[in-house]
């Protein structure tokens, strides 16, 4: 376990409760100190970086968890809208999908994410998974 | 004076002495006066001796006698004045007459004054007065005659004689005693020495010149020169005074007696003259009618042969002749205040007349050609010669102007002219056209028998000038000469052409020096006489030897191009495709082989075989490409290769391909084009076909890819969830944590259900256009009410209401498909279009475009955004999460549509809600539905 006084705070887009409810749990036992909010749709998420109602208490996030695949607005949108924005674009975006399609991977990268992950299987890569992307960002990234 | 006199007057006025006859009259006359003169002073002298002593004074005897006297001298002189001043006396006669004419007056004077001083003195002063002026004559003639001095003497002594009367102290004394004085005396003997020299210079005169009145005068002078010297014998009226006085008397009258003699030459004279003016008039008057009727023969033959015309100083002509008028064809009146303007023929420069005005106005005569016109137009041409006239005082008064007709003789000219030109030019054709031809001439005198051949045609021969004389050529040498094989044929030739019976044309071989036969064409004709009997025979040779060989050589060819065309023939009939050839690209005619015809539908030349005909078959569209592969053909660019459609009989449109060579000419400049013609319609249209299924597999690629994409996500995102939580679980009960084990189970287990609502679902799709029933008659209203009955449940929920509005009762279609598009449609309506109490829901059906039947379902709810409008047709798309769709129904909608030719898609109500159309119309196979989309996007 990687131990840092510092926390993050985490933003995730997920439509499907069930991954979302996975990478909450991986979060918080990876460590409890980071706060993670959830929206189901790019819109929502949209607004809630915007902090536009009903998001206007929330803090601002320091990064981003955006599934690709979302009703609405599909992650690809909201990753274009959210490098457009200049009050946003210092915001860290990595993309976490069950695509490991080319076309996808390569479209992410164009429209600037930081990182593309796909969502392993088994809860325990998940783990590592979480806890590599929180030591990455938290301890060794600095961020502007 | 006598006609002899003036006769001899004329001739001394001539320098030539000659001596005339005197007539007998004049002589006796003369003779008495020389013997009475004689006969006085002889007895004056005698008897002078004896009467002194006598006196007899008569004052009135004596002034009648001096006063009659005086009178004939007057007289006398008038006369002698009037002869000379009519040229009939000589200069001399002058001072003889003012001598007569002082004395005479003087002796008036003389006679009217009574005895005394001044008596003598008058008569003294006249002697010696009248003496000197008849001394005069000692003078020459010219000197006499100079300014009529002697007549000024006259006068002076007149008045000096008349002045003593009035002043008697300027005379001196003449009388004393009775007695003359001295001085009186002397005056008288100088006085009548004076006479007597006169007489003898007027003697001498006479002997000279044999003029009588010299004689007859010297006579007078010399009685007053006797009477003179007698007054010294005299005393006042004594016998010897009245004897000279009587002397004096006797010499005026023989000088009455001249005058009377001179009046009667004179009459005379006149008379003779009369006479000779007569006779010379009658001459003048005959010579002068022979003149007349010499001029009016010239004037007739003038007017006959001649134009004369006269002009003023204007030219305006003021006379003409007939001649003219007959050549110029005007009347006289018309002519006659014209100028000559009026018969220019303009065939003069303006220079031309300039020059003949200037040169008559200068008063020379011109003579020169002119062309005139005659009124009705035709020219003429005169030999004019044009003389000006001149008045009096030396000015030119008008012109006159005498032409001759010469149109003839230059007509004649001109012809003459043209004939030598023509002849010269012919000779020097005909000169150069022998020695520039390459033929050789000949000529044979049938009649006499010569021959004449050109150096030319003997060079045809290879023979130099001398070595053809040897051959001593003739027509039987020509003959010897022919090929073996020509000679019957041509000789037989030149037989029927002499005879006249055909043209002499032929060819034939001669034998030339070298001993090789050449080819030669001969040509030529026949002159015959009035009988047809042939005089010459004349012509050319030609060498014909290389065109004979290039002959051969042609026919050697053309039959290898005719067996190569039948080759080629035999090629074209072979192939499949048609032929054709456009020869002249400037012409519109081309040539269709009979395949080419076939091709098209048409038997061999039904049509037209010209470009017009073949682009009047193009297809319209195909017309412009065609050209201008045409163009770029000519101007070298690609080949022509070029698929196009053409019209066949039946009108139907089919492909072909044409191909073509374009030959260019040495300018580089498309000359002739040909090529081929395939029929590639079958090849087209399976080249179509392949297209279009091209394309289908291509669209079906695309949607496995989008299928494949949508399955990778959509199925593997439940799968993700399935394995993460079931580790999670596996962990929970190795650990012992079992807290939210039942939850995370539950986790599983929905998305395994999703998971298997997913299968369903694609299966359901792809069995869409692939299980299908017999298309049939479908009540769409029965449909509708079943649909709104299947979903009573809702409706009730919803507290929805559902209205059916059809303008279309029937469709053809699957009954099983039509209920999947309800379904899903009102379901979604019903789902999320009711987002308030007692919504309306509007399903119905109408007709649409193409004649497809649009089938709709418009709600009240949200409407759809239209950035997802397209989306939501896609395969697993969702809107709405809490939906408990999977996101397949729209996808199947819009499959069914494409199946039967039409589409779905959504639109927003007016009112705000959503509006779902799909239209449909037959249903079709799987490639059918590709290419209706296909059709539908172009």
């Amino acid at each position: 376990m990687i131990s840092t006084e510092k926390s993050m705070h985490f933003l995730l887009v997920e439509d499907d409760i069930d991954h979302a409810e996975l990478v909450m749990l991986a979060m918080r036992r990876n460590r409890d100190a980071n706060r993670i909010s959830h929206v189901e749709d790019g819109e929502a998420a949209l607004k809630f970086l915007r902090r536009l109602p009903p998001y206007e208490d929330c803090d601002s996030p320091d990064m981003v968890l955006l599934d690709l695949n979302l009703p609405r607005m599909n992650g690809k949108e909201v990753l274009t809208e959210i490098k457009q924005d200049p009050s946003l674009s210092s915001i860290p975006v990595i993309v976490l999908t069950t695509s490991e399609n080319e076309p996808d991977r390569i479209d992410a990268y164009a429209s600037g994410t930081n990182s593309y992950l796909v969502k392993p299987l088994d809860f325990g890569d998940f783990n590592d998974l979480v806890g590599q992307i929180d030591e990455y960002w938290t301890k060794w990234n600095r961020l502007p | 004076m006598s006609a002899a006199q003036q006769e001899h007057s004329t001739a001394a006025n001539q320098s030539l002495p000659a001596r005339t006859s005197v007539g007998r009259g004049s002589l006796v006359w003369i003779a008495a006066s020389v013997v009475a003169v004689t006969i006085a002073h002889a007895a004056g002298a005698l008897f002078g001796l004896d009467a002194g002593a006598a006196v007899w004074a008569h004052e009135p005897l004596h002034a009648l006698a001096e006063s009659t006297g005086a009178v004939i001298g007057l007289a006398v002189a008038v006369a002698v004045l009037l002869t000379h001043k009519l040229g009939f006396a000589p200069g001399r006669s002058i001072p003889l007459a003012y001598g007569l004419i002082t004395m005479s007056v003087l002796d008036l004077l003389h006679a009217a004054s009574h005895v005394g001083e001044q008596f003598v003195w008058l008569h003294t002063l006249a002697t010696i007065g009248g003496g000197a002026m008849f001394a005069i004559v000692l003078l020459p003639d010219r000197v006499v005659t100079r300014r009529n001095w002697p007549g000024f003497i006259c006068c002076a002594l007149v008045v000096f004689g008349v002045a003593t009367t009035f002043v008697p102290s300027w005379a001196p004394s003449m009388l004393s005693d009775g007695q003359f004085t001295s001085a009186a005396v002397a005056l008288n003997l100088c006085g009548g020495a004076l006479f007597l020299v006169a007489a003898m210079r007027l003697f001498m005169l006479y002997r000279t010149t044999g003029v009588e009145d010299d004689l007859l005068f010297a006579v007078h002078s010399a009685s007053f020169g006797g009477a003179a010297v007698m007054f010294r014998q005299s005393t006042l009226w004594n016998f010897e005074w009245w004897w000279w006085h009587g002397l004096r008397f006797a010499a005026y009258l023989l000088a009455a007696g001249f005058a009377i003699l001179t009046v009667r030459r004179m009459v005379g004279a006149l008379h003779r003259h009369r006479q000779d003016l007569q006779s010379a008039y009658d001459d003048a008057f005959q010579q002068a009618s022979e003149n007349h009727r010499m001029l009016e023969g010239l004037r007739n033959a003038l007017d006959e042969h001649a134009l004369f015309s006269m002009t003023n100083t204007q030219g305006k002509i003021t006379d003409v002749n007939e001649g003219f008028c007959k050549l110029s064809g005007y009347s006289r009146d018309e002519l006659i205040g014209q100028d000559h303007r009026v018969i220019n023929s303009g065939y003069h420069p303006r220079q031309f007349f300039a020059e003949i005005w200037r040169t008559i106005t200068s008063g020379q005569p011109w003579r020169g050609e002119i062309c005139n016109q005659a009124k009705d137009g035709t020219l003429y041409w005169v030999d004019s010669t044009i003389i000006p006239q001149f008045s009096a005082d030396g000015a030119i008064s008008g012109y006159t102007s005498l032409r001759f007709d010469i149109t003839s003789r230059k007509q004649m000219q001109g012809k003459l002219r043209k004939a030598q030109l023509e002849l010269a030019e012919q000779q020097d054709r005909f000169t150069r056209a022998i020695n520039g031809s390459t033929d050789g001439l000949w000529d044979r005198d049938l009649i006499i028998g010569t021959e004449w051949y050109s150096d030319q045609f003997k060079a045809l021969l290879g023979y130099s000038e001398d070595t053809f004389e040897q051959l001593e050529p003739s027509a039987e040498a020509w003959a010897c000469l022919l090929h073996p094989d020509d000679r019957e044929r041509v000789l037989r030739h030149a037989d029927d052409a002499i005879a006249g019976r055909c043209r002499y044309d032929i060819e034939y071989r001669l034998r030339t020096t070298y001993g090789t036969y050449r080819w030669f064409r001969a040509r030529g004709s026949r002159l015959a006489d009035d009988n047809g009997r042939a005089t010459r025979f004349s012509g050319s040779l030609t060498d014909i030897h290389e065109l004979k060989l290039i002959q051969a050589e042609l026919e050697s060819r053309n039959k290898s191009l005719v067996d190569a065309r039948e080759r080629l023939e035999l090629a074209i009939d072979g192939t499949n495709d048609g032929i054709w050839d456009w020869r002249d690209v400037q012409d519109d005619a081309e040539w269709w082989s009979p395949r080419f015809y076939s091709l098209l539908g048409y038997a061999d030349g039904e049509i037209p075989s010209t470009l017009s005909t073949f682009k009047s078959l193009l297809h319209p569209d195909d017309v412009q490409p065609t050209l201008d592969a045409v163009k770029v053909a000519f101007d070298g660019g690609a080949p022509f290769d070029v698929t196009y459609r053409l019209r066949t009989k039946t009108g139907e449109y089919r492909w072909f391909r044409g191909r073509a060579k374009v030959f260019h000419d040495e300018g580089g400049d498309p000359r002739r084009m040909a090529g081929s013609l395939c029929d590639v319609h079958d090849l087209r249209e399976a080249e179509a076909q392949l297209e279009v299924l091209n394309r289908d597999l291509l669209a079906k690629n695309e949607e496995l890819e989008r299928f494949v994409y949508s399955a990778s996500h959509d199925l593997k995102s439940p799968i993700v969830t399935i394995v993460g939580f079931a580790s999670l679980v596996k962990n929970e009960l190795g650990s012992g944590d079992i807290g939210e084990l039942v939850n995370h189970i539950n986790r599983i287990e929905r998305a395994a259900m999703r998971m298997r609502q997913h299968v369903d679902d694609l299966l359901e799709l792809s069995r869409v256009g692939r299980e299908r029933n017999d298309p049939k008659v479908v009540d769409l209203a029965v449909e509708f009410d079943a649909i709104i009955e299947n979903h009573e449940v809702e409706i009730a929920r919803q507290n929805a209401i559902v209205l059916c509005e059809l303008e279309t009762s029937e469709l053809v279609c699957d009954p099983a498909h039509i209920r999947q598009i309800l379904n899903n449609l009102v379901g979604n309506a019903l789902k999320y279009g009711c987002s308030n109490d007692s919504s309306r829901v509007v399903v119905g059906a109408r007709p649409s475009e193409r004649g497809l039947t649009e089938i709709f379902v418009d709600d009240e709810g949200p409407g759809v955004d239209e950035r997802h409008a397209t989306r939501i047709f896609d395969l697993f798309q969702k809107l709405d999460k809490s939906g408990t769709g999977t996101g397949v129904g729209l996808a199947i909608v819009a499959r069914i549509a494409q199946h039967y030719g039409g589409r779905a898609w959504v639109e927003s109500n007016i009112a705000g809600g959503a509006s779902f159309r799909v239209t449909l119309g037959c249903p079709m196979n799987e490639s059918d539905v590709i290419c209706a989309q296909d059709g539908a996007l172009r």
